[in-house]
């Protein structure tokens, strides 16, 4: 799910606090360039010169990433771990960083022999802010508003960004921008279209947290479907809805699908509706005001009718991991695709547990639909405080570099596994395993620093590299990107929330059968008066 | 209730009255089922927490995947899981120090002003009351809070969790009216044997108001113990942290997020659910260890903001 934070998640979360952000004290801006802000524009961001595109060469894949976003797969890790930074990027300085954390707080410094390792190949005394991944809007706001920045933070979209990188944060083009980056070669192996959402004010003003274009997966328990004797790839609607109710049993607590979400956008994704929005003629389309989006939505009361849904489908806090790993639900449609790991150990008690993934096929079935397209696929991006010292500016660059170290290399052992026999084991294939030690220590949340791009690897089970690449090979062939993706709306950064789940709200009632589909349209008047028009109107300005 | 309207007759004829004769068995019954549901309607959620949080993820699997009323196999790694590596159980003594020295605080200034406020003429007592119910109505943004926090110089510090939160206007009212009850007599007496107001206070007043203490250092208690939110916003290094918020990113964070957390190659975490009810467990421990203690003094507490202003 988090692979679409950049985009869409943390506006959910909650912008209000952040509102506030530039009204709050004077900014310490003082410019050391001199260089006047431009404005954030199509015009002025379309003059950057963005990073040049380097991919590390120093390891082989066994099945290989692809132009249209399939990732490298690794069936076993790499014998040969090469050094990818030669020298320690710091020498004993002191840097400050704040990032979100998604698993328990590891121990302190002192206490982790793991941070202190880490600190020790730096050559840097990392001093980490930790922030419970909910929380992280209002320590954001809070944070900002006083005036407190660290050297290095995690930024996520808030209203004003723009404003405040520009008063607040270093532009980073004199140090990244073209062959500039090359200096950083771990940086430089991070695809050039991650580095679009890194530009505002007509420059580049972050370090990108690469993941893959595919976004998210369909999940499905292939063992279910073995044994209720149907295909796991239906295609079209009426084979989905037959296999859905052959899964189905309410007596013995089983049924097809999840959370209504998965399956509507499921659905969209096999109605052919926009991912988000759709470049019609110079104009753009939101997903809301199309045919697609109204079929696909008449199509999921359709199966919430048929009782093919678990009851509890429109519950905000449905317990989809576990409902799916118990097998109450056998399909857990459009979850973040790096859930594969959690997944399989989820079922690893159950000798039955087979994960597959389900491609989408149109709603007639005579082809595969058209794959969403990661909406950013970044998970944020990275900012630096700003100040005068480019020495300073330089270390952090360094430090980010060694962080981003790809798959298989030494620094990546290190910053993923730790260390050999404290915080992890290799098996006879080499597969590194994190020990419960190293499950402590490691959660040191340094990867929303700065990362490198993802790759399919799922230790001890080799065959799952060859799954996960041939489904990514699959729904990847064809597929649609959002347009607005790498834009900015300010509309969009302060009112979609709210505006989006008043919409939402509609669209839940309407598939329960409480209100008619007709309402559908007065619900999209509401939407394009309340936030969509503007929003549309700043996207086509960028253009 | 046909017999209910007899009874004073009966009464008035010499007969016992209705509540001396002995019950009827058949009613005994029904109290006693009425009453044993009521029992288990509130103990079987509990004990289905304590025996989710030691099943492991087969048991919860076969349950379809929520709580369990039988652990199956029990098994202590969600304990484990979160009592390893140190961090909990350092949490848990700052959490411990925490609610204890502002437990402490909190009565002292709280009594003290509940004090003042509830002496008839006394010097500016009208306009701080004021003050305290306008508390009441208006609370200070997040943003003003945590700039004030900042100018003090209390970032990073544990007194940022105990001052901004120190004296609860609510409390201060319920505190003031059960004084106000004490009689004024002894007040009088006091004041004629040459007592101070603090020596009337230290040793008169408090003495007789053990019931309100008990109950609202009870609810100062629970909400220092409870309190992530400001630990959040101010205290920036993890090492500091108390047990609410490192018990947060063990619970909301793992809900949240399916891939995110947990990258190539970890080995299992303990299964969600049993860790959440495990720190469900942990976080109730202490208020249930000091709950009987304060009970006799409970009911009576409660009431004083009942029936008075």
């Amino acid at each position: 799910m988090s692979e679409r934070a950049f985009g869409r998640r943390s506006f959910l979360v909650g912008t209000g606090g952040a509102a506030v952000l530039l009204g709050m004290g004077s900014v310490s801006g003082c410019g050391t360039g001199g260089a006047a802000r431009q404005a954030n524009t199509v015009a002025s961001n379309a003059k950057v010169v963005l990073p040049a595109y380097v991919p590390y060469a120093g390891i082989t894949p066994d099945l290989p990433a692809t132009a249209e976003g399939v990732e490298a797969a690794f069936r076993h890790f790499p014998k040969q771990r090469p050094k990818s930074v030669p020298e320690k990027p710091g020498n004993g300085e002191t840097i400050n960083g704040m990032s979100h954390i998604y698993l328990p707080v590891p121990p302190g410094v002192d206490r982790n022999s793991y941070w202190a390792g880490l600190n020790d190949r730096l050559g840097i005394d990392l001093k980490l802010q930790m922030v419970p991944a909910a929380d992280y809007e209002q320590k954001f706001a809070t944070t900002i508003a006083g005036n407190e920045l660290p050297d290095v933070m995690q930024l996520r979209p808030v209203s004003n960004l723009p404003a405040l990188l520009d008063r607040q944060f270093t532009r980073l083009d004199d140090y990244l921008a073209g062959d500039a980056i090359k200096k950083y070669p771990n940086l430089a192996n991070i695809p050039t279209q991650h580095w679009k959402a890194t530009v505002f004010n007509g420059g580049i003003y972050g370090i990108p947290i690469p993941r893959g274009a595919v976004s998210v997966y369909h999940f499905i328990r292939q063992d279910l479907f073995e044994a209720a004797g149907v295909s796991p790839e239906p295609k079209g609607l009426t084979e989905l809805t037959e296999t859905a109710k052959v899964l189905t049993d309410p007596k013995a607590r089983r049924w097809a699908f999840g959370h209504w979400n998965g399956v509507q956008q499921y659905l969209l994704m096999m109605n052919g509706a926009p991912n988000g929005w759709r470049a019609e003629g110079g104009r753009l389309v939101h997903q809301f005001e199309t045919e697609e989006h109204k079929q696909a939505i008449a199509d999921l009361a359709q199966l919430w009718s048929a009782g093919i849904m678990h009851p509890d489908a429109f519950s905000d806090q449905f317990p989809a991991a576990n409902l799916f790993a118990a097998g109450t639900v056998a399909v857990n449609f459009f979850d973040g695709y790096l859930g594969w790991n959690t997944y399989i150990q989820n079922g690893a008690s159950n000798p039955d547990f087979k994960l597959a993934l389900m491609p989408v096929y149109t709603r007639d079935g005579s082809e595969l639909a058209s794959w969403f397209r990661g909406y950013v696929t970044n998970v944020s991006i990275t900012g630096l405080k700003k100040q005068s010292d480019p020495k300073k500016i330089e270390l952090i660059l360094r430090m980010l570099n060694w962080l981003a170290a790809p798959f298989g290399t030494e620094e990546y052992v290190y910053r993923v596994f730790g260390e050999e026999g404290v915080d992890h084991t290799v098996n006879g294939d080499g597969d590194p395993t994190l020990t419960q030690t190293g499950l402590t220590n490691t959660a040191v949340p340094i990867r929303y620093l700065s990362d490198a791009p993802a790759v399919i690897y799922q230790p001890g089970r080799s065959q799952d590299a060859d799954v996960q690449h041939a489904y990514q090979t699959k729904v990847l062939a064809k597929s649609t990107l959002n347009p607005t993706v790498g834009l900015f709306s300010n509309t969009h950064a302060s009112k979609n929330t709210a505006v989006e789940k008043a919409f939402t709200n509609g669209v839940k009632e309407i598939v329960q059968g409480r209100k008619p589909i007709s309402t559908l349209d007065d619900l999209v008047k509401t939407w394009r008066s309340s936030a969509g028009d503007a929003m549309r109107k700043e996207y086509e300005g960028q253009l | 209730m046909s017999t209910m309207e007899k009874s004073p007759a009966q009464a008035r004829s010499g007969k016992r009255p209705v509540w001396m004769e002995r019950p009827n068995p058949l009613v005994q019954l029904a109290k006693a089922l009425a009453l044993g549901v009521s029992v288990l309607l509130v103990v079987i959620p509990f004990w289905s927490v304590i025996a989710t949080s030691l099943a492991d993820q087969k048991t919860i699997n076969d349950s379809g995947g929520g709580m369990v009323l039988w652990p199956g196999s029990v098994s202590f790694d969600a304990y484990q899981a979160i009592l390893s590596g140190g961090v909990v159980t350092r949490a848990v003594a700052i959490s411990v120090g925490i609610t204890v020295v502002g437990t402490a605080l909190s009565l002292a200034a709280t009594a003290g002003l509940a004090y003042w406020l509830s002496r008839r003429g006394a010097f500016g007592a009208r306009p701080m009351l004021m003050l305290v119910l306008g508390a009441i109505l208006f609370s200070p943004g997040l943003i003003p809070s945590y700039l004030m926090v900042k100018q003090l110089g209390l970032l990073d510090s544990w007194w940022s969790l105990i001052l901004p939160v120190m004296v609860n206007a609510f409390n201060v009212v319920v505190m003031r009216a059960f004084f106000q009850g004490l009689p004024r007599e002894l007040f009088d007496s006091a004041a004629v044997e040459g007592a101070s107001s603090a020596t009337t206070l230290v040793k008169i007043v408090l003495p007789l108001s053990k019931a309100v203490l008990a109950v609202v250092g009870l609810f100062y208690a629970v909400g220092y113990w409870n309190a992530f939110f400001n630990a959040m916003l101010y205290i920036q290094s993890t090492d500091k942290w108390p047990m609410s918020l490192v018990l947060r990113t063990y619970v909301v964070n793992q809900t949240t997020i399916g891939g995110e957390q947990v990258g190539a190659g970890a080995e299992a975490m303990p299964p969600q659910l049993p860790l959440q009810m495990a720190i469900l467990v942990v976080a109730l421990v202490p208020i249930l260890v000091v709950y009987p203690f304060l009970q006799r003094h409970f009911a009576k507490g409660v009431m004083t903001g009942a029936v008075k202003g």
